[in-house]
């Protein structure tokens, strides 16, 4: 029954007759540009793991000539018209610099490229949250029809094959689009800048291998969280005249505590063995499994947040913690991006300090570090946008959702500026306190290892490391509620609008 | 800023201050319109309404869907500022007083119950209940007791620990009824207050509305289809496309 | 409502006298008229005679000699009887209510002012009844089918004020088109009526010829 073909012309019709609803096709362009940017970062990270792949391991020399290293063991020298080199092993004037192709040193060198391919994969994160916030709250019109197809007498299958119908064809196109928005990226971050700061290698045939898989891996991830948000609970027959809250399950919490026991069992093998093999694969994996844990355990702060709001009683708190605990998914999942994002942030401040206390302060390490760092801080913000774009989102659909409570709420007595405190309030718990969080947790772990392993008894290493976190945390907590006045700013008409009057009007 | 109540102090027990309840309530007119006038983009809805509502007095405000019952509640509470005409609830008129103003003379001495869906969704009954006295600075214990007291006398005490999604229609308009009167309000505007509810729901709502208006001494205008409902008011003000067409006094 | 049935009804309680019955029935029925004794004597014979209800003794104490009468089981069998049979919905057209309404209508006689104010006066009794203390749950249920009914008027009126709100010219004879449907030489003329106003005098002169 569940795979009858009149079930199936169903999703089908469904979902091309709500084509045309204009709310639908913001959410179809929103969860395509996201989409779309998940697989030229996916991409990105193919790009940059199989760079080496296609060429042999070269050096420069001071004076511009290449040393590439020959498979047997031998190695070839091409020098720019007017320099000689000495043909020597050990002569080569001063020091060998790798030969990167006007790649940045940290793409260019293979032991360190596999850091660049997590964190190109981390950034899919962001855009994958967003996509997740997109497909999953849809418009409240969304779920209502859900609900009404529900009552029709829909099964849950179909529901979710009607979900699934729906973002199908998006996830195609957005997975096709991957290449054409890579090479954008590759023109932006690996044409543009000038030699030695390009991020991204020449696009290779290996690209081209990777497009159809990782199309297949978008359509099947969107195909799969739509699936999940058509479940029951969402599309529960009551929503069409009833919106329920929605509890975080013990199937969430089961998710949250394995990502965390992983992340443990990470730290545990990186501080048991800090040096041998297992490490540096470890290392790598440790960000992503970080993120993860983050993204999942996002919820649960969320809900003691609003746990928190509720205790202090004043009726702002209570409102904003009431609703945050009655959906801390999607905003949860926004807490969690900030709090790795934070992290980020208090790594990054350390690191800086750091570099100017072990005094590398050579051109070619400041380039280096450098070069890393304001990389870094660039893929952090760009991870902060994203986030604070899907916190608009997010609040956009309770704000429009609520609308009509909202302006009960207004007619009630309450004054505008109430009703805006509590939106604000829930905005900065989702991100303030997040950021600032994993700013402080960064800042002190690589501050304080900075302390003990550079310091070197130095009086004033300490008093630096608490720096590196004040910093951290005035400019994490600082973006975060730049980001938080941002999407209240972007709120204010929808926010407006459900306080007016004339919601009293709407169901 | 209101002199009948300042912040940390209760609008009392319901069952024992009808009383004082009455003595607060201000000799003469309660609501007193002009000449309202209000449009919205292309449909005038109201064209020069005249309204008077005594001090206890129930008013029953009827007439066809779409003659501007709504929008005149909505004018005479507050909620919008008519285009023409002037508005004076409880001695204030409201075309002076800013939004914030206008929100805490809801807040303090006007209860609203409208058809459905007023309820906070996030929030238990009690809460909801006790929500205009809390955003008033009232005392969380304090607040809470009393919006108890409001939902027993309601016949919503079973239903004070329940979400708002899990009540019945006539459960959440009782928990609406209670929420309109737990200030202690000198007016009450209700708009269809039964009209989601089956006829004995509607009617026990309604009693209860009613009976509490009565026993405070306070003003009651409710907008109604509901004949029955109308006949339980002192006078029935009966509109027609944007005009008052019929005046009865039923008492 | 047939008075015999009624005490028949009374007297299926248990064996009782005429003034216990006129008592009875006085109780049940509070908004309604009181039953005579006269009623209640003649109708006690008639049942005795047609062996609904029989003497089942007299009493002397006190006072006059009173007799007690009790229901014998073919009055029980035609008590059932009677429950068991759904009462004649009550046939429109006789009515004074809708006898003014439509003649108001078809003379053009104020008919907005009539409406309002047959509407303030269903109100006002309607009113009245709702505050009519209860007696007990059944005389409540008395008032609630009185109100029922002056709802049911009040929204008749309300159509009817929709005929008279609607372009003065077509209205009265709309109304006519709805409650007399089955007058077809009336709908007749009312289609031409429809289409002018200057049918419209003629209309008028019709009425007032027929009436
Ligand atoms: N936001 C709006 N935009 C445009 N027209 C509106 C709006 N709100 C109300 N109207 C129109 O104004 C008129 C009066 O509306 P109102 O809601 O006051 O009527 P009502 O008497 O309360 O009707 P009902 O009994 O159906 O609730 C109607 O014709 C309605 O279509
Ligand atoms: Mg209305």
């Amino acid at each position: 029954m569940t795979r009858s073909p009149g079930a199936r012309s169903a999703a089908a019709v469904v979902a091309r007759s709500v084509g045309g609803d204009p709310a639908e096709r913001r959410r179809r362009r929103l969860l395509g540009a996201s989409l779309t940017c998940c697989a030229a970062f996916l991409l990105a990270a193919v790009a940059v793991a199989t760079f080496d792949l296609t060429g042999p391991e070269c050096l420069r020399t001071p004076a511009g000539s290449t040393v590439c290293l020959a498979g047997n063991g031998g190695y070839s020298v091409s020098s720019p018209p007017g320099v000689s080199e000495p043909i020597d092993d050990f002569t080569f004037g001063g020091r060998l610099v790798p030969d990167t192709s006007g790649l940045a040193p940290y793409v260019g060198e293979s032991g360190l490229r596999p850091g660049v391919v997590v964190a190109a994969l981390l950034l899919v994160v962001p855009f994958a949250v967003f996509a997740l916030q997109v497909v999953r709250l849809g418009s409240a019109a969304r779920e209502r029809r859900l609900a009404a197809l529900r009552l029709q007498g829909a099964t849950s299958a179909d529901l979710r094959r009607i979900a699934a119908a729906e973002v199908r064809g998006t996830g195609l196109v957005a997975g096709v689009a991957g290449l054409p928005a890579y090479l954008g990226l590759w023109l932006l971050l690996g044409v543009l800048p000038p030699s030695g700061w390009r991020l991204l290698p020449t696009p290779g045939l290996t690209l081209a291998l990777a497009w159809p898989v990782v199309a297949v891996v978008v359509v099947a991830a969107a195909v799969l969280a739509a699936r999940r948000a058509a479940d029951v609970g969402t599309a529960d027959a009551l929503g069409l005249s009833r919106r329920r809250a929605r509890p975080l399950s013990r199937s969430s919490a089961t998710v949250t505590g394995i990502a965390l026991g992983v992340l443990l069992l990470g730290l545990v093998l990186y501080v048991l063995a800090p040096n041998g093999a297992a490490a540096g694969v470890v290392v790598l994996v440790l960000p992503l499994v970080f993120v993860a844990a983050a993204v999942a355990a996002g919820p649960w702060i969320v809900v003691a947040v609003g746990r928190r709001h509720i205790r202090r009683g004043s009726p702002v708190a209570v409102l904003a913690g009431r609703r945050l605990v009655a959906d801390p998914r999607t905003p949860g999942r926004v807490a969690g991006v900030l709090l790795a994002v934070g992290l980020a942030v208090g790594f990054a401040v350390s690191d800086v300090i750091g570099i100017f206390l072990s005094g590398r302060t050579d051109p070619y390490d400041l380039a280096f570090f450098g070069g890393g760092i304001l990389t870094a801080l660039g893929a952090i913000g760009l991870a902060a946008v994203v986030a604070a774009l899907s916190l608009v989102v997010g609040a956009a659909e309770q704000v429009l959702d609520a609308r009509r409570p909202t302006a009960a709420l207004v007619a009630l007595g309450a004054e505008p500026a109430t009703v805006v405190r509590v939106v604000r309030t829930q905005l900065r718990s989702v991100s303030v306190l997040p950021a600032v969080g994993g700013a402080v947790v960064g800042a002190t772990l690589l501050g304080g290892w900075f302390a003990v392993a550079e310091g070197g008894g130095r009086a004033w290493v300490v008093p630096a490391a608490i720096g590196a976190v004040v910093v951290a945390v005035l400019v994490a907590g600082g973006a975060a509620a730049l980001g938080a006045a941002g999407a209240q700013r972007l709120l204010r008409r929808p926010l407006a609008e459900a306080m007016s009057v004339e919601s009293l009007r709407t169901a | 800023m209101t002199p009948q109540s300042t912040p940390g102090d209760l609008p009392g027990t319901p069952p024992a201050d009808h009383l004082a309840a009455a003595d607060r309530v201000p000799a003469g007119a309660v609501l007193e319109a002009h000449g309202v006038q209000h449009a919205y983009r292309r449909t005038v809805a109201l064209r020069g309404v005249d309204l008077r509502v005594e001090a206890g007095e129930v008013v029953a405000v009827t007439g066809p869907s779409g003659c501007g019952k709504s929008t005149l509640l909505h004018a005479a509470a507050g909620l919008l500022v008519p285009q023409a005409g002037t508005v004076t609830l409880l001695g204030r008129d409201l075309a002076r007083l800013t939004e914030d103003e206008r929100a805490l003379l809801r807040r303090r001495e006007v209860g609203i119950v409208l058809q459905f869906g007023q309820l906070v969704p996030e929030l238990t009954a009690v809460d909801n209940v006790a929500l205009p006295l809390l955003l008033d600075g009232h005392p969380a214990d304090g607040a809470r007791r009393l919006a108890l007291d409001w939902l027993q006398r309601c016949g919503a005490e079973d239903v004070a620990a329940t979400m708002p999604s899990d009540m019945s229609g006539g459960e959440a308009q009782r928990v609406a009824v209670a929420r309109a009167l737990v200030t202690g309000p000198s007016v009450v505007f209700a708009d269809e207050p039964t009209g989601s509810l089956d006829t004995l729901a509607g009617r026990q709502v309604l009693g209860l509305l009613v009976a509490a208006v009565r026993e405070r001494g306070a003003s009651l205008v409710i907008v109604t289809h509901d004949n029955t409902v109308a006949a339980r008011s002192d006078r029935e003000v009966r509109l027609v496309d944007g005009a008052v067409a019929a005046e009865a006094v039923l008492r | 409502m047939s008075t015999a049935d009624v005490v028949l009804a009374l007297l299926s309680r248990g064996p009782a006298h005429g003034y216990d019955l006129k008592r009875g029935h006085d109780t049940w029925f509070d908004q309604g008229r009181p039953l005579a004794f006269g009623q209640v004597y003649a109708t006690l014979a008639r049942l005795e005679r047609d062996g609904l209800a029989a003497v089942a003794h007299t009493e002397t104490g006190g006072g006059p000699e009173r007799t007690v009468y009790e229901i014998t089981p073919s009055g029980r069998a035609r008590l059932a009887a009677w429950i068991d049979e759904p009462a004649e919905p009550a046939a429109p057209g006789a009515d004074e209510l809708i006898r003014k309404t439509v003649a108001a209508l078809r003379l053009g006689l104020d008919p907005a002012g009539f409406v309002a104010r047959q509407r303030a006066a269903h109100l006002r009794r309607m009113r009245a009844l709702e505050q009519a203390p209860a007696t007990d749950p059944t005389s409540r249920l008395v008032v609630e089918h009185a109100v029922a009914h002056l709802d049911a008027d009040l929204r008749w009126l309300e159509v009817a004020a929709g005929y008279v709100a609607a372009d003065g010219v077509a209205a009265p004879v709309r109304l006519l088109d709805h409650v007399a449907a089955d007058d077809h030489a009336d709908v007749d003329a009312d289609d031409h009526a429809d289409e002018s106003a200057a049918d419209h005098s003629d209309d008028h002169s019709d009425d007032r010829s027929r009436a």
